[in-house]
C-alpha cells in the first residue's frame, strides 16, 4: 500500500517530461511558491502554538479531560481517551505524541490504542485548517462551520469506540 | 477564533501564574518556538507537493481531476467556478491518498478563489472546510508507520475501522453543513 504515493510522483514526473514540461524549473517554482505559502501563515502557526502550548503546559488540558471523563464514559468512550479526544481538534503533532505514549503504555494492539488511531486516521486539527485555509481572505466568521466540524468528529469518536470493538 | 484565543490564554495563564509562575512566559516562548519548528518542519514538505501540483496545473492534468470529480463537486458545492472546482478537486484527491501538504495548498486556493470579500464565510467554503475536517482518507500511511514501529502484530489492521469511521464522520459533516445552509438562509430571508 505505501508504493501508491512514490508509484503516483513517478508517474506525474515521467507524464511531464512525455508533455515537454520542464520538471526541473517547476520544482524551483513549487519551493517558491512553499516560502511563499510558508511565510504567510508563520503568523498563525505561532500564535495558535503558544495557545496550545499554554493549554497543555498549564494542565487546562488534563483538566478539562478528568471533568469530560465521566460524561465521556457514559457515551461509550474510555477514559483513556480524552485527553486525546480533547487536543484532538488543536493540535496534530500533539496528538502524535500522545498517540505514541498509548502504544507504548498500553500495546499497539489493544482496544483503546486501536481506537487512538481510528480517531486520529478519521479526523483533522480543525483549528489549524480553520486558521490556515482562511488566513489569505478578509473572514472572520466561519458561522456555522466549527460547530459542525467539531460534532461530526465527536460523534465519530463515539462510533470509532464502536467499530473497534467488533472490527 | 478570537474567543476562543481569549479563553484558552487566559486560563492557561492564569493557572500557570498560580501553580508555576516563573514558567508563564517561558511556555508562551516555547509555543512560539513550536510554532516557527512546525513551519521549518512543513516547508520542505509544502516544497515537494507545490512542485508536484504546478506539473498536474502544466501538464493539464488538473483538469482531467477536475473531470472526474465534477459530478461529486457538483452535487456538494452550490457555485463555483471551474478554477475553484479544479483546486476543490486536487484537494479531495490529495486528502484522500494522505498527501496532506498538496491537500492544504489547493484547500487555501480554492477557499482563494471562492472569495468574494465578505467578513461571513459562504456555504461552498465551509463544505470545504468540514470536509477537510473530516478528512476523508483511504489510506492513513502515517497511522500504519507508527503502529509498525510501535510492535503491532498487524499494523495494517485500522485501515477498514478508519474507512468505515471516515466515511460515517464525513457523511454526518455533509449533511449538517447541507441543512445549516438551509436553514440559515430562510433567517437571512426572513430579516429582510
Amino acid at each position: 500500500m505505501s508504493y501508491i504515493v512514490p508509484i503516483i510522483i513517478i508517474l506525474i514526473i515521467l507524464y511531464s517530461f512525455y508533455k515537454k514540461v520542464n520538471v526541473y524549473d517547476n520544482f524551483i517554482g513549487g519551493t517558491k511558491d512553499s516560502m511563499e505559502l510558508i511565510i504567510s501563515i508563520l503568523p498563525y502557526l505561532v500564535g495558535i502554538s503558544i495557545m496550545i502550548e499554554l493549554f497543555r503546559y498549564s494542565n487546562l488540558s488534563s483538566y478539562l479531560s478528568q471533568f469530560l471523563s465521566p460524561v465521556f464514559a457514559k457515551l461509550g468512550i474510555p477514559s483513556e481517551l480524552t485527553e486525546l479526544v480533547v487536543l484532538r481538534p488543536f493540535s496534530g503533532n500533539g496528538t502524535i505524541k500522545l498517540l505514541e505514549d498509548m502504544y507504548k503504555t498500553y500495546g499497539a494492539d489493544s482496544y483503546v490504542s486501536r481506537v487512538a488511531s481510528v480517531l486520529i486516521g478519521s479526523s483533522d486539527t480543525i483549528f489549524y485548517i480553520a486558521v490556515v485555509y482562511f488566513a489569505s481572505t478578509k473572514i472572520k466568521s466561519l458561522r456555522y462551520g466549527v460547530f459542525v466540524a467539531f460534532i461530526s468528529t465527536f460523534i465519530g469518536t463515539i462510533t470509532a469506540c464502536l467499530l473497534c470493538r467488533y472490527i | 477564533m478570537n474567543i476562543v484565543f481569549v479563553l484558552i490564554v487566559t486560563i492557561s495563564l492564569i493557572m500557570l501564574t498560580i501553580l508555576n509562575p516563573d514558567y508563564a512566559l517561558n511556555t508562551m516562548v516555547t509555543g512560539g518556538k513550536n510554532g516557527l519548528m512546525l513551519a521549518v518542519t512543513l516547508f520542505p514538505i509544502y516544497s515537494v507537493w507545490l512542485s508536484i501540483l504546478r506539473l498536474i496545473d502544466s501538464t493539464g492534468l488538473n483538469k482531467k481531476i477536475e473531470r472526474l470529480f465534477r459530478p461529486i463537486i457538483k452535487k456538494l458545492f452550490k457555485n463555483t467556478t471551474p478554477q475553484a472546482n479544479e483546486q476543490i478537486a486536487i484537494n479531495m484527491t490529495a486528502n484522500f491518498l494522505g498527501m496532506g501538504g498538496a491537500g492544504t495548498k489547493a484547500g487555501i486556493q480554492a477557499i482563494k478563489l471562492m472569495d468574494n470579500g465578505y467578513t461571513k464565510a459562504t456555504d461552498d467554503m465551509l463544505m470545504l472546510f468540514v470536509l477537510n475536517s473530516t478528512s476523508i482518507q483511504l489510506l492513513p500511511t502515517t497511522l500504519i508507520a507508527l503502529r509498525g514501529v510501535n510492535g503491532s502484530v498487524s499494523p495494517s489492521d485500522i485501515i477498514l475501522p478508519s474507512l468505515i469511521n471516515t466515511i460515517i464522520t464525513t457523511t454526518i459533516g455533509i449533511l449538517l453543513v447541507k441543512i445549516f445552509s438551509k436553514t440559515t438562509k430562510k433567517q437571512v430571508n426572513n430579516t429582510k
